[in-house]
């Protein structure tokens, strides 16, 4: 199991290897959403040069929806990543997986849409298109992730395990449309990434929201952690996605390390885990809940 | 070439209220499989009588079976598919690759692609093409450059949201109500919590005391889209709402098949004509969705989320005595002698009479009715047809 960690800047990539990546996922101008840094085209060759340097696979981000008009780009894009020595695309959009597979480099590609795959039997459909990869759905129980990762053959299976994971992701600009219709006299933050959403019914519970070019993605207010869900899932699954967005350098490498086996959880979950939650990993949603009563 | 016109239907009244109203075909969801849980869903055997109604119309059902799969909903997915088959539907509306492929396996049924897919591209449409898709339903996220762009290249059948609810994010990947509320939104259990209340904070605090934040959008309406999109080639034109009333489905229908038609003959009325029908239904506020380009403020739901409609519904014609002259129906809204009503049949033009004689329950003779779900009935001039929509005037 490769644990996949997001590199903000060319001087991390050391450290973050230390700290416990086997793999690093870049943003890329253009096609990565919510990314807290993205790097240009030249930047993005030094970053690989450097990365092969140190024998890390180097994963392409392409996580924003895709439109007609940004195909003819994005087939010009994975061209050029693909030569210049990226290991795979990790595409949100089927948009760009199918683009992916009309270039030949299906065998590059891990679909991870966030939801869909869903059951055990995504891997198998994706398989007959020649991907490489599927990441499994962040909204489904750890017994149905390991059912899924168990059961496939001839595909990799990868995981979202571990960060603060999008609610969803809506082409509307939210706060733009909100400063709109409040008008000219209220008064905005400074910093966009430091906006979050209360519900009234769940005061104190406070959801991330960013907007950027591709739209609003909205975020769980608290962060995924898998300690010890990863152990378990480490013979099955290939690449183990450690999500950067919202967390400071010390802790994002001390998550790193537990995954690698070179720090304790719970000296981690001392110190940081109020801010974070199993997710789905045991909590099976359903039609209805009793109870609610919206 | 003319485009289907594509109805929601809740159960089968609404089913053959949609037909006889002018859609080319309804799509309802079965008792398993299908996004809206809570709608009144079909049993087996109401899907085969509602395939036999259409089907004598010379018109279409389509089936949803558009959830997400988990493993739990992989055994009895074949059987299911089987039942469908059985009951004779025209195509199975999927959103999963292991429905689209054991559908084909299974059966000769033809797959439609659900807008839960989020389709934008046409090489996400060339995909799933080769897959075997028959037709897409096209993510309600584009614009009419973009629809038009994308139907220039690509041959698979096209089909396009023209009016009801928006999803606030890209559909399908939305788990807002996972999260807050244990509810599946894409297995049919979505609370609706971007309509919730909410407020925008910053680390050190509210920005506002009021809970105004919208993420909910406003519902879409095309009227003056219409004939562009058909002029795009787009093969079918679908009006969301499996749990909207009879009343909505009606409305909505009747006034998107005369533009249709109107436009297709080169007839095409004012825009206040179609206006008028719409707000017969109970529609939510609306704007145009994407289809003109980014959305803004005037897009999102600040506030009240209700328009009223102009006349309130009084029910629906179940039968017409000629002897007596009384059209009988289910009471909605309070009527009183000397009101006036507009009668709506199903595929002729609307006309309005005063209400001289009111009959309640029982068959006696009352001056008012207000008591709603009973049956009543009233003194009609002309003969009306049953699902004869009866709307009062105010």
């Amino acid at each position: 199991m490769r644990i996949v960690a997001t590199l903000d800047r060319i001087d991390e990539l050391a450290r973050l290897q230390t700290a416990g990546a086997d793999a690093l996922m870049v943003s890329v101008i253009g096609f990565s959403a919510a990314a807290r840094t993205v790097f240009l085209p030249a930047e993005l060759t030094d970053v690989l040069a450097a990365a092969t340097e140190r024998d890390m696979p180097v994963y392409i981000d392409i996580s924003s929806p895709i439109h007609e008009a940004m195909l003819p780009d994005l087939e010009c894009q994975m061209i050029r990543w693909a030569n210049a020595g990226a290991e795979a695309f990790v595409c949100s959009d089927l948009s760009a997986v199918a683009v992916a597979i009309r270039l030949g480099l299906a065998d590059q590609t891990i679909y991870q849409p966030g939801t869909f795959n869903a059951n055990l039997y995504a891997p198998w459909f994706y398989k007959r298109q020649g991907l490489r990869g599927i990441t499994v759905s962040r909204e489904i129980t750890l017994e149905d992730v390991v059912a899924i990762a168990v059961n496939h053959e001839g595909i990799e299976i990868s995981f979202i395990g571990h960060g603060h994971l999008p609610m969803f992701h809506s082409r509307r600009r939210f706060l733009s449309d909100y400063r709109e219709y409040r008008g000219a006299d209220f008064v905005w933050p400074s910093g966009s990434m430091d906006l979050f959403l209360e519900e009234r019914e769940r005061p104190g519970r406070r959801f991330p929201i960013v907007e950027d070019a591709t739209g609003t993605l909205l975020f769980r207010d608290r962060r995924l952690q898998s300690f010890d869900e990863a152990a378990i899932l480490a013979p099955y699954i290939a690449d183990f996605f450690v999500s950067r967005r919202f967390i400071a350098d010390d802790e994002y490498d001390a998550a790193l390390g537990v995954y690698a086996g070179r720090g304790e959880a719970k000296t981690f979950l001392d110190r940081y885990g109020a801010s974070y939650d199993s997710g789905f990993h045991y909590r099976k949603t359903g039609l209805s809940k009793e109870g609610d009563g919206r | 070439m003319k485009p289907e016109l594509l109805a929601p239907a809740g159960d089968l009244e609404r089913l053959k209220i949609a037909l006889l109203f002018g859609a080319d075909a309804v799509y309802v969801g079965g008792p398993e499989y299908s996004l809206r849980a809570r709608a009144s869903n079909f049993t087996i055997d109401d899907i085969a009588e509602g395939v036999a109604f259409a089907h004598r119309l010379g018109k279409k059902l389509y089936a949803t079976v558009n959830i997400i799969l988990t493993n739990d909903d992989l055994p009895g997915l074949d059987g299911y598919l089987l039942a469908l088959c059985r009951a004779g539907v025209d195509a199975i509306i999927a959103s999963a690759p292991v429905v689209l492929d054991r559908a084909r396996a299974l059966t000769q049924i033809p797959v439609h692609l659900s807008t839960q897919q989020s389709v934008t591209t046409s090489a996400a449409a060339a995909f799933w093409q080769n897959a075997g898709i028959e037709r897409i339903v096209l993510a309600r996220e584009l614009s009419l450059a973009e629809i038009r762009s994308l139907a220039a290249h690509t041959d698979v059948e096209l089909e396009v949201f023209i009016h009801g609810g928006m999803c606030a994010s890209y559909s399908g990947r939305c788990t807002i109500s996972n999260y807050l509320a244990d509810r599946d939104a894409n297995r049919g259990g979505c609370a609706h919590s971007c309509r919730w209340n909410y407020r925008l904070v910053t680390k050190n605090g509210p920005l506002t005391d009021e809970y105004d934040f919208a993420l909910g959008a406003k519902d879409l309406e095309t009227l003056t889209f219409i004939p562009a999109l058909i002029d795009a080639g787009i093969t079918a034109f679908k009006i969301e709402g499996r749990m909207k009333s009879a009343n909505y489905v009606a409305a909505t229908v009747a006034c998107y098949r005369l533009l249709i038609d109107d436009h297709l003959a080169g007839t095409l009325r004012p825009w206040d004509v179609y206006r008028e029908l719409l707000a017969k239904a109970e529609n939510r506020v609306a704007a145009d969705g994407f289809l003109a380009g980014p959305t803004s403020a005037r897009h999102q739901l600040y506030g009240s989320g209700m328009n009223l409609p102009r006349q309130d519904f009084l029910g629906y014609v179940t039968a017409y005595d000629p002897g007596t002259g009384q059209a009988s129906f289910e009471l909605k809204n309070a009527l009183i002698i000397g009101d006036v009503v507009e009668a709506s049949p199903p595929g002729e033009a609307a006309f309005v009479f005063p209400v001289a004689e009111l009959f309640a329950a029982d068959g006696t003779r009352v001056d008012f009715l207000k008591k709603p779900m009973e049956n009543v009935a009233v003194s009609v001039p002309r003969f009306l047809a049953p699902y004869t929509m009866l709307r009062k005037v105010i």
